[in-house]
């Protein structure tokens, strides 16, 4: 077995994006404070990129469909496109809209939360509340 | 071992092994035993033997465990010249064919792979660095399905090249790759007997493993450059069984351990992450983007499907240009979202089953 759950789809995308980005701050911070690290340099640059494509391919790829799908052809809320001096809405210049984007980001930090409102939860039932020194 | 192609890696300095070596014969031996379990192997297993008995670091000891197979797997075995031990009766699993030969191992090191899998000449030597630290008790590498021709293959040889070009090493940066491969990682002996070794409660005896070392407090490293080649499920009667078993086993493991992964950091979100997608993105995916599309009459809405191509493009054209293979990486991608589909309706099966039907599936189906 060599992963689990569905890769690319859903908040597990964003997820590791985010993950990737703040990867080098994390390492920054380890070295500065003398803890251990894992991950070489070169690591943590292969993925900073990797995400950083990524984040400009979906950018791209938005572009792409805004231009190839017809206006109102998604059926999508129009709350974040700037809207005509006559009051009608302009076409978006980028499919993947900025609400798709704040959804996901809500439902991703949902889901974190609620896992460390279980852990605190489970922990003081448990007695034990200190995390496992992992790394 | 097939084509040449295969053991294509990137050609990265060897970290040096600290522990101690010896020499025999001008290859250097560690304190390794290698345990292959195998029932009806006989194709697969000369090929693996093989791919052990020519690393440049050499193991002390190969182990087949001859799960009580019909079709001569032990005697090929033994005409290659390793051990082979054969339990009284066939052990069911894969995880009870593992722990019978754990008993018979007296090395600091064990490396267990599966009978279909090969391994890149050099992936022990490039496995080892990662005991360089104490803490580490289990340490796996990069899989690359060794077969690449039907659909399912290439699916699956796509989900593995971005998995292990991207998820695994932010995982591994976060000092949590959230599985230790079953097909082929080493442990600490004593470690491993500490923590009751490979257990039979789960379908998924590798992240159940995984997952009781990360709640001992012990750590796993992802080490990139060490590759092995399994043979992936060429059709969808094996897919089917090797996916029924892997989202069971992924179900089960989040149920048995909920409690003791909340004081993993990072794991504990990954696994919640990937838990979530696992049944909502699925659902999302399966049911609520058809029917959408169905009742506002937007085609155009299905594009949701392929909306993530780029997401799952980069890393994974960065992953096949490195072994050189982009050609063959960009004819497999559309296999990959087809293999997802099929991902995706095993895992909603799976959840329903095990959480709220409460009927767990126990029946360990050998499918790759």
């Amino acid at each position: 077995m060599a992963g689990a759950g569905l890769p690319g789809t859903g908040i597990g995308g964003l997820f590791y994006l985010i993950m990737a980005l703040l990867s080098p701050i994390r390492h920054g911070w380890r070295v500065i404070t003398r803890r251990s690290t894992a991950g070489s340099g070169r690591d943590i640059t292969h993925t900073l990129l990797l995400a950083l494509g990524i984040a400009a391919g979906l950018w791209v790829a938005g572009i792409v469909l805004g231009r190839l799908v017809p206006v109102g052809a998604l059926h999508l809320p129009t709350a974040a496109s700037p809207a005509a001096q006559d009051g009608t809405a302009v076409p978006h210049h980028n499919a993947l809209r900025v609400a798709a984007f704040v959804a996901a980001s809500g439902t991703l930090l949902a889901v974190l939360l609620a896992t460390e409102l279980a852990r605190l939860l489970v922990g003081r039932r448990a007695g034990r509340t200190r995390d496992l020194n992992v790394r | 071992m097939t084509t040449s192609g295969t053991f294509r890696h990137d050609s990265q300095p060897v970290p040096a092994f600290r522990p101690r070596m010896r020499w025999e014969g001008g290859v250097r031996v560690v304190p390794l035993t290698v345990i292959v379990p195998a029932y009806n192997e006989g194709e697969s297993l000369a090929d693996t033997i093989l791919s052990i008995r020519t690393q440049t670091v050499a193991p002390e000891e190969i182990l087949v465990v001859d799960d009580c197979s019909t079709d001569g797997t032990g005697d090929v075995a033994r005409r290659l010249g390793v051990t082979v031990v054969r339990p009284a009766q066939n052990t069911g699993s894969k995880a009870g064919a593992q722990t019978f030969a754990l008993a018979m191992v007296d090395t600091k090191f064990v490396m267990a792979i599966d009978a279909d899998t090969t391994l890149a000449p050099d992936a022990i030597e490039r496995l080892l660095p990662a005991f360089d630290d104490p803490r580490v008790a289990a340490a796996c590498g990069t899989v690359i399905p060794r077969r690449v021709q039907s659909l399912w293959e290439r699916g699956r040889y796509i989900e593995y090249l971005f998995a292990f070009t991207y998820y695994k090493r932010v995982q591994d940066q976060y000092g949590a790759p959230l599985i230790s491969s079953g097909c082929f990682s080493m442990y600490r002996t004593a470690v491993l007997r500490e923590a009751g070794a490979w257990r039979t409660r789960t379908l998924a005896e590798d992240m159940d493993l995984t997952w009781t070392l990360y709640e001992r407090g012990e750590s796993v490293r992802f080490m990139p450059d060490a590759v092995c080649y399994p043979i992936e499920p060429h059709n969808l009667t094996f897919m089917n069984r090797q996916l029924r078993r892997w989202s069971h086993g992924f179900v089960q493991n989040v149920r048995l351990h909920r409690r003791g992964l909340l004081h993993v950091p990072f794991l504990r979100h990954a696994v919640a992450v990937s838990f979530w997608d696992a049944i909502v993105a699925a659902l999302v995916y399966l049911v609520a983007l058809p029917i959408v599309a169905l009742v506002t009459r937007s085609p155009w809405l299905l594009l949701g499907y392929v909306i993530d191509v780029p997401a799952i493009a980069i890393p994974v054209l960065v992953g096949a240009a490195r072994r050189r293979e982009l050609r063959r990486a960009l004819a497999s991608l559309p296999a990959f979202f087809v293999l997802r589909t099929v991902n995706a309706m095993h895992f909603l099966r799976a959840a329903w089953q095990e959480l709220v039907l409460r009927r767990s599936f126990t029946t360990y189906e050998k499918g790759h």
